[in-house]
């Protein structure tokens, strides 16, 4: 009797945890774009498409409080979740200060992510983008990203 | 030919002397003074423009004043992305001591070009290949020459106060170009250096190429709750890591055999009889000042009045006089420790007045994370909020209270909390409390000493622009200046 106590104790407290952990799933298919659309704004990257030349990456972003956000990475076929050190799904909860942040790593070429956030009524919202990593040479010849502030004082001397 | 020979014997001895002479003023007036004369005389002639142009004052050694000169933060924007280094990082000096010699001509006045700019070309400034450069407390424009080692005459007149630098490289059609801002946000200067400096684009890249210490992500761009007072400074540093940290030990320094030699500092001598107070502490009396010992290891000095306090080894200069009052700590220091003292000044040095009593505050620095003291008036004396306060006026110590504790690391865990859970405390924290928008300007991994006996671990603290801060508690408690 102690025995299946303890046994249902212990698959409450895995269920438990489980309830809270796996509000989003270990993968996703490309285009689900979720039932909601304002749980949160990606912030970085700021458009669906950017370019870099660092092999890691911040992600951040802004939702509402007590959302939960997932990241995926794709993997040729299907968006797969990032796993924490323990090997569970990487996943955040949205705290007071309503902001989410990921340090990525990235692979050479197209890196392409989703992000998913799941409130507790279970509404929940995908976000995609893609980075890609350029390498020196490419990256100088990308506009935007020469010196800004040279025009603003280019010809003082004159 | 006897009396040619004495002669010439003469005219030696006179040559000789004439050189002794020479060499002897010289070591007096530019080398070493020995008395207040000397000292005036030496101070007189250092500070004449063109003798410190050829003469640039190098501040004496010490691993405080060391502390002082070192910027707390660089962030090195390749064109890509920001690769921050803290002054404990490993990579950091390298760039320290490059951004360093171009901080340094700017202050001597090696520009071809300034101009006045507005907040919008300091943003892009930031958002352009460039290193920003962040010290730990503002300071005047004289009194940051002088710590830098440069003449403040020789200074552009268009810097008031500093605080912080955008360093944008050199290019083909360009020369180093460096953008200054004081305390007044408004008050933005931009600088083209000589043709003689140079840091080309190309160096950025390579600081920015070590792994490990990336840091790619800022607040810029995110918005908190729109109900709430606080919001984030663009430049608060995101962390993904909860870093290993050491376990300090914390002790109390204050024993009974080292009282007489700590209050000899005080001109008390040790014939001077205490009597205890109720609470235990310790209190002397003489003629024109007293001092206390606390039982939990604060040390306090105060001087009868204005014109009664220790006369430092100081001009009425705002430089040499904060000089002065480290010197005197660590003297006060060497007295009850064999450690050297490392501190980091935590007030402004932006406003200092000699007619009027200035303190100065700082606290203990310890492998490179500050020590923030917040003890509560529990054992007698009033809070303090910092490890060392000296308080003076016209070159005289008029006030001086210490915490007199020491940390040893004994061991090592991993940070309990990441960068988002503290923001989240922060920001619930200081909403609550402030009745006006407040924005957190900085949150750092440091300690935070509340006067216990036991072991202190590392935690996230929070600086905010009001310059109160917070320390990243588990239970909803928190700690404000």
């Amino acid at each position: 009797m102690k025995k299946i106590s303890a046994l249902l104790i212990a698959l409450i407290l895995i269920l438990s945890s489980v309830s809270v952990l796996a509000a989003n799933p270990a993968s996703i298919s490309a285009g689900d774009n979720g039932t909601s659309s304002n749980l949160i704004v990606v912030k970085k990257p700021e458009t669906k498409n950017s370019a870099t030349l660092k092999k890691t990456y911040g992600i951040t972003g802004t939702g509402k409080n007590g959302v939960t956000v997932a990241y995926y990475k794709w993997n040729g076929y299907s968006y797969v979740s990032l796993k924490d050190s323990s090997g569970a799904i990487s996943q955040t909860k949205i705290g007071t200060a309503g902001v989410f942040y990921k340090q990525v790593s990235l692979s050479s070429g197209h890196n392409k992510f989703a992000v998913r956030a799941e409130a507790s009524n279970g509404a929940y919202q995908v976000v995609y983008f893609d980075i890609n990593v350029l390498d020196q040479k490419i990256m100088n010849n990308v506009s935007g990203f020469s010196n800004g502030i040279q025009s603003l004082y280019n010809g003082w001397m004159n | 030919m006897k009396l040619l020979i004495k002669e010439r014997i003469k005219s030696s001895v006179i040559i000789i002397l004439i050189f002794n002479l020479i060499f002897l003023t010289t070591q007096l007036w530019f080398v070493n003074s020995t008395n207040s004369l000397g000292e005036s005389l030496y101070r007189y002639i250092r500070e004449i423009p063109i003798v410190e142009r050829f003469f640039p004052i190098e501040p004496k050694y010490s691993i405080s004043k060391e502390n002082l000169s070192m910027p707390r933060k660089l962030l090195i924007n390749d064109g890509s992305l920001w690769m921050a280094y803290y002054n404990t990082d490993r990579g950091f000096a390298p760039i320290e001591v490059r951004t360093r010699d171009l901080i340094k001509a700017l202050l001597s006045g090696d520009v071809t070009a300034s101009r006045k700019i507005n907040q919008d070309t300091w943003e892009a400034g930031l958002e352009s290949l460039s290193i920003y450069v962040e010290y730990p407390v503002e300071f005047s424009s004289e009194m940051f020459c002088r710590i830098m080692g440069v003449a403040p005459s020789l200074m552009p007149e268009k810097l008031s106060s500093i605080r912080e630098f955008i360093i944008i490289p050199s290019s083909d059609e360009s020369d180093v170009c460096i953008l200054t801002r004081g305390n007044d946000k408004s008050d933005i200067y931009a600088h083209i250096l000589k043709s003689t400096y140079s840091l080309p684009a190309s160096d950025l890249a390579v600081y920015t190429s070590s792994d490990g210490y990336y840091q790619p992500a800022f607040s810029t761009g995110l918005e908190l709750d729109e109900k709430s007072n606080v919001s984030l400074d663009p430049l608060v540093l995101f962390s993904d890591s909860q870093p290993i940290t050491q376990i300090l030990a914390p002790h109390n320094l204050i024993t009974k055999s080292l009282e007489g030699k700590l209050l000899e500092n005080f001109q008390f001598n040790y014939e001077t009889t205490p009597y205890e107070d109720s609470q235990g502490a310790l209190k002397y009396i003489a003629n024109y000042a007293s001092a206390t010992i606390y039982p939990d290891s604060v040390f306090e000095y105060n001087a009868v009045s204005q014109d009664r306090g220790i006369l430092l080894d100081a001009s009425g200069d705002s430089y040499n006089v904060l000089n002065a009052s480290i010197d005197f700590a660590e003297k006060v220091w060497e007295s009850v420790s064999a450690e050297p003292l490392s501190i980091l000044v935590t007030s402004d040095l932006s406003d200092y007045d000699s007619s009027r009593p200035y303190t100065f505050k700082f606290d203990y620095y310890l492998n490179g994370r500050p020590i923030k003291v917040d003890i509560p008036n529990s054992a007698g004396h009033e809070k303090m909020n910092c490890a060392i306060e000296i308080t003076v006026k016209g070159g005289r110590l008029i006030s001086y209270r210490q915490y007199m504790r020491s940390y040893q690391a004994v061991s090592t865990e991993t940070l309990s909390e990441n960068f988002i859970g503290a923001l989240d405390y922060f920001v619930q924290v200081i909403d609550k409390e402030s009745e006006s928008p407040t924005v957190i300007e900085d949150i750092y991994i440091g300690f935070l000493d509340r006067g216990v006996n036991t072991n202190l671990s590392a935690r996230w603290l929070s600086r905010t622009d009001d310059g109160k801060i917070y320390g990243y508690e588990k239970v909803a408690e928190v700690s404000a200046e």
